[in-house]
């Protein structure tokens, strides 16, 4: 494992422990944030598409094992999205604050839309446009609201070789 | 320029690494259909299952300091709608007391949910609740009771407003019950006043809806519903919940029937797990 390999296993170890321990606590009207996610769009958005697909197939493993839906599809949304996040970061800047809160925005209404997708074609979700408003709306709003709070922190983590400037350019 | 060149390098998609990694994905979700109940999937949730009961505990225990301040700043204040509706809730509230004869069939019930494990003569043992639902999507929750218990696949839990669900994952220290509001839950019920036969599905929302009732015998606003007892997942006569809204158009092929659980899921914190035989609680959370 490199030396970035390292941070990242442990930043997914630790989202996953806090989406166990905390994010159940913290739900509002039922809307759970996910920490494994914040954690995989923030890899793929730092280290690249190649360590955002591999961080998050693992991630979405360990959330598929934590719930009680099938495994699998959440483990191929993320992985998926991850590659694609990561492809932004040679296309883009992805220093800024924008950037980075704009594609969790974007990765989450796309993640959660494909899982809620997949879930009913294995014949295990709701109405599309029930959840959609209910569940994929919500949620991808909630993570883009902790990932302005959460990005900056973890980019600084999983990226010590190099600076990120985050919140300073809004100024 | 020497970084940009790292980044744009960084950047460069892979897209064998990808569709490797998809793949796997494809074949995770294929082998976890295929295999049975005992597969190397469904044992790696187990063990999962068991690692992070600890871990909700802990969890449990340390954002209950915030958790009291939340509620105590939460019960500071009420809205204007919230007053309206404890005005009306005041008045209903009155109207019950009223009512002693229904307050005694009321009490009857719950003391009789209370005593129901022993009149049935069936084994139950008591559990605390350690963790809530991890994501958005499913209604479950993890008790601190598993197989060294006596807690198998198929267990019902109730509580003392009437059923929460089943036991849906097991391992030796813990369990997962998925509760009745859940979306994937489905419960076969008659309504206590006529006998009509339907069926109690949650939803995403967590809202329970009555379905497939007669609409030659639709229940009314109020009606109690319980456990039929057919399939032999749920034992019979469990309180599942009250009617609270019903809707009957001429169109429609059956009513659509809105539900009220009188258990408080968000808040429950006690449960009782029925010890029953594994063939009467086969079928996987009712569905």
């Amino acid at each position: 494992m490199s030396n970035r390999g390292l941070p990242a296993a442990g930043a997914i170890l630790v989202a996953t422990i806090l989406q166990i321990a905390i994010a159940p606590r913290i739900a509002i009207f039922g809307v759970v944030p996910n920490f494994i996610f914040l954690v995989v769009v923030t890899l793929a958005l730092v280290e690249g598409p190649v360590a955002g697909c591999v961080a998050g197939f693992f991630g979405g493993l360990l959330f598929d094992l934590l719930s009680t839906s099938p495994i699998g599809p959440y483990t191929l949304v993320l992985c998926m999205v991850g590659y694609v996040a990561g492809m932004l970061t040679a296309n883009m800047f992805a220093e800024g604050w924008l950037l980075p809160v704009t594609v969790v925005l974007m990765a989450g209404l796309v993640s959660e839309v494909s899982y809620g997708v997949l879930l009913a074609v294995l014949d295990v979700g709701q109405g599309f446009w029930t959840s959609f408003v209910q569940v994929m709306l919500p949620a991808a709003v909630y993570n883009t609201v902790l990932a302005v709070l959460a990005y900056p922190l973890l980019a600084r983590l999983l990226r010590q070789d190099r600076s990120v400037l985050s919140f300073k350019r809004l100024a | 320029m020497k970084r940009l060149e790292i980044d744009t390098q960084r950047g460069a998609g892979r897209p064998l690494v990808l569709v490797a990694f998809v793949v796997a994905a494809l074949v995770l979700t294929t082998v976890y259909f295929r295999e049975g109940a005992r597969g190397p999937l469904h044992a790696t949730r187990s063990a999962v299952l068991a690692i992070s009961s600890p871990i909700a505990t802990a969890g449990t225990v340390l954002t209950s300091p915030f958790r009291i301040v939340a509620d105590w700043i939460g019960g500071r204040t009420v809205s204007a709608g919230d007053y309206a509706a404890l005005v009306k809730q005041n008045t209903t509230l009155k109207d019950r007391l009223a009512k002693l004869e229904e307050a005694r069939l009321e009490n009857e019930r719950i003391q009789a949910l209370v005593q129901f494990a022993k009149a049935e003569n069936l084994p139950s043992v008591g559990a605390r609740v350690i963790g809530r639902p991890t994501d958005s999507w499913e209604g479950t929750i993890l008790v601190d009771r598993g197989t060294r218990d006596g807690v198998k696949i198929g267990s019902p839990v109730i509580a003392s407003g009437g059923l929460v669900g089943q036991v849906v994952d097991v391992s030796a220290i813990d369990a997962k019950v998925r509760l009745v509001t859940d979306a994937a839950s489905g419960v076969a019920v008659i309504v206590q006043r006529n006998r009509a036969a339907g069926v109690v599905r949650g939803s995403v929302s967590g809202a329970l809806t009555l379905d497939f009732v007669d609409k030659a015998q639709p229940p009314v606003k109020g009606d109690v519903l319980i456990t039929s007892g057919l399939g032999g997942v749920y034992p019979k006569g469990l309180v599942v919940g009250d009617v609270l809204d019903v809707r009957n158009a001429p169109s429609d092929l059956f009513p659509h029937v809105t539900v009220d659980s009188r258990v408080s899921i968000d808040k429950i914190e006690e449960v009782l797990v029925l010890k029953l035989q594994a063939s009467a609680a086969s079928g996987g959370a009712g569905k």
